[in-house]
């Protein structure tokens, strides 16, 4: 149980603190949007991705899945960083 | 969904219920209480001193002028915050901190009284039951309490979502099924039918939960990935901003034109009226003051406007639905008080707080008396968990039972700022003591559940046999008898609760037997 908590809880919050972000960098001109998506949606998926996590059949099959959103998450984010940089 | 990924989910919906049902007892029922905070801060007052607002009160410029002569150091980029008072809340009062010659900073409140600016005793600080009730709800009254209770709500939120994938295929079939025959089945039955009737309440209490609690999070995130540590920049484009960059000019403050402000801002807003003034760069020229008009009956409007006393024409205006930030923060925060829906919908969402209430307590039953009927599991382990479990979730009702009863009839010298929390705590080590004798988990519950009922009945008889035998009161007898009448629900949900435990058919040690052999 620790294994699952602690994978989707981790997992979940990097992917709640990367993808708004990341979209704000790639659209500067609407980054109060973002914060108010996050809010809105991105809570929920937080729960949602503990949620997948805990329904894992193992604590290996947990981290997988938490291991997979936040390496896309990771990626993204630092994507957007290479691609688009810091908002001016 | 598969029997295996649908067992996981049951097995951490069970879990992760059990782990947090004390932290979201308390945030749940003092929550729901909360909804009549100021109600019960008149209550507090009723049988003291004449507390009602006098007809001639001082205006807010002649109680500025009066915390002005003091002389208190409030630093310039500091703010003063001055509530007005109320039927339910007569005294001004003041909220501000000010710098030491050490450098340290030191927060008053103060009360004063309306008619005369003076500062009102101890006694009348010591009304504290609204206020401890509201930070139960809020942080727990422990440190770090906010982002435990931020972490509780998120992990409410998968519970809930555990919740509907577990009962998906049966949410609407089986959402009438209420079986008696058997105690295992009218608890699932009950748990699943408040749980689908309440869940986007609780939905919506789990997201604003964490929007409260975890705020940090964002302001970690955007402000360290997107503004590069920029904090002043994020807080301009969220629109949480304050005017405190304010320029000391060392001339004293325009304190008269406070009062010609509130009357300009009273006009902006119709259906809202200003109720409280923050002062920033206080005593000085160049200070400003941000005063907030929230029109209650909708959950969208709200105007923000910044006055500099100097010249108070120059007013700034901001509507809430300027920022999206500020419009869905505002308008998700409208949503979690329900002010805008009156007394009837706070009255709903106090039914469904008590109904999440019994979604814990059914919830905590089901998994105690199913582990109970394992007997691989060490007895005393269990009976551990179980007096553990207990008090957290129908001891939390005796802990806030005892602080109303306190309230009521400690001595009014008493400092209750001290005193509750300890009463508060005492009432939970009071339940686990009781569930560690007694052992049965349902006995105990129906047990303390008759208990609080009697408790929460004790100060409204008091309070009825005081005024049918002509006693002196003084405050208002709306509130009071409001409040009473709130008491006396949850006296009634108590007793409907224990009356629905006790009629439900106990499992002998025979049929136990059966269970495990069947295993």
């Amino acid at each position: 149980m620790w294994h699952k908590t602690f994978a989707g809880l981790i997992s979940g919050l990097l992917f709640l603190l990367f993808i708004p972000t990341a979209f704000s960098l790639f659209f500067p001109a609407f980054i109060a949007f973002m914060i108010m998506i996050a809010i809105v949606v991105f809570i929920p998926v937080w729960a949602g991705i503990m949620t997948y996590c805990y329904a894992a059949t193992s604590a290996k099959q947990a981290w997988l899945r938490a291991t997979t959103f936040s390496i896309i998450s990771g990626l993204f984010y630092f994507i957007a960083y290479f691609t688009v940089g810091l908002p001016q | 969904m598969n029997k295996q990924t649908l067992k996981q989910l049951t097995s951490a919906h069970s879990w992760l219920g059990l782990i947090i049902s004390g932290a979201l007892m308390i945030v749940f029922l003092c929550g729901s209480l909360s909804f009549f905070r100021s109600n019960i801060y008149s209550w507090e007052q009723y049988h003291q001193q004449d507390k009602s607002l006098p007809e001639n009160i001082l205006s807010p410029s002649d109680m500025t002028k009066i915390i002005i002569d003091r002389n208190y150091k409030i630093p310039i980029d500091h703010r003063v915050m001055l509530i007005f008072p109320t039927n339910e809340s007569p005294q001004y009062q003041a909220f501000f901190s000010t710098e030491e010659t050490d450098g340290s900073h030191k927060r008053y409140r103060l009360y004063f009284d309306p008619e005369t600016g003076n500062e009102l005793n101890k006694a009348s600080q010591n009304y504290y039951l609204a206020d401890f009730l509201y930070k139960l709800h809020i942080d727990l009254n422990i440190p770090a309490g906010t982002e435990i209770v931020g972490i509780v709500s998120v992990i409410f939120l998968v519970i809930i979502f555990s919740g509907i994938l577990i009962h998906l295929r049966k949410l609407i079939k089986y959402f009438y099924q209420y079986r008696l025959t058997k105690a295992k089945d009218t608890y699932l039955d009950g748990h699943n039918l408040i749980g689908v009737t309440s869940l986007p309440y609780t939905f919506m209490y789990a997201l604003t939960g964490v929007m409260f609690n975890l705020s940090i999070l964002f302001q970690a995130s955007f402000g360290y990935l997107v503004f590069q540590g920029d904090i002043d920049a994020l807080s301009n484009t969220s629109g949480f901003v304050a005017p405190t960059n304010i320029e000391p000019s060392h001339e004293p403050m325009n304190w008269q034109a406070l009062d010609k402000t509130i009357k300009h801002a009273n006009q902006q807003l119709p259906g809202a009226k200003v109720y409280l003034a923050k002062i920033f760069g206080f005593g000085d020229e160049n200070a400003q003051v941000e005063l907030r008009l929230v029109d209650t009956s909708s959950i969208t409007e709200r105007l923000t406007l910044t006055y500099p006393l100097k010249n108070y024409q120059n007013v700034q205006s901001k509507h809430v639905t300027d920022n999206p930030v500020q419009g869905t923060y505002h308008i998700l925060k409208q949503l979690h008080y329900g002010s805008f829906g009156g007394i009837t919908l706070q009255f709903i969402y106090f039914f469904l707080g008590l109904g999440c209430c019994y979604l814990i307590l059914s919830g905590n039953l089901i998994w105690l008396e199913k582990r109970a009927l394992n007997r691989k599991q060490s007895q005393r382990s269990l009976a551990l968990v179980s007096a553990m479990t207990l008090c957290l979730s129908i001891g939390t009702l005796i802990s806030v039972a005892l602080c109303f009863v306190a309230t009521r009839f400690v001595p009014d010298t008493f400092a209750r700022t001290e005193f509750l929390p300890y009463l508060f705590s005492a009432g939970l080590i009071f339940s686990f003591i009781h569930a560690l004798a007694i052992k049965n988990s349902r006995k105990v519950m129906v047990q303390q559940a008759v208990f609080t009922a009697v408790l929460f009945a004790t100060f409204p008889i008091y309070d009825t046999l005081i005024i049918i035998l002509g006693g002196t009161t003084h405050g208002s007898l709306i509130n009071l008898m409001f409040v009473n009448f709130v008491s006396l629900l949850v006296s009634a949900f108590c007793l409907a609760f224990a009356y629905q435990k006790r009629h439900i058919q106990i499992p002998t040690d025979k049929q136990k037997l059966e269970v495990t052999t069947e295993k």
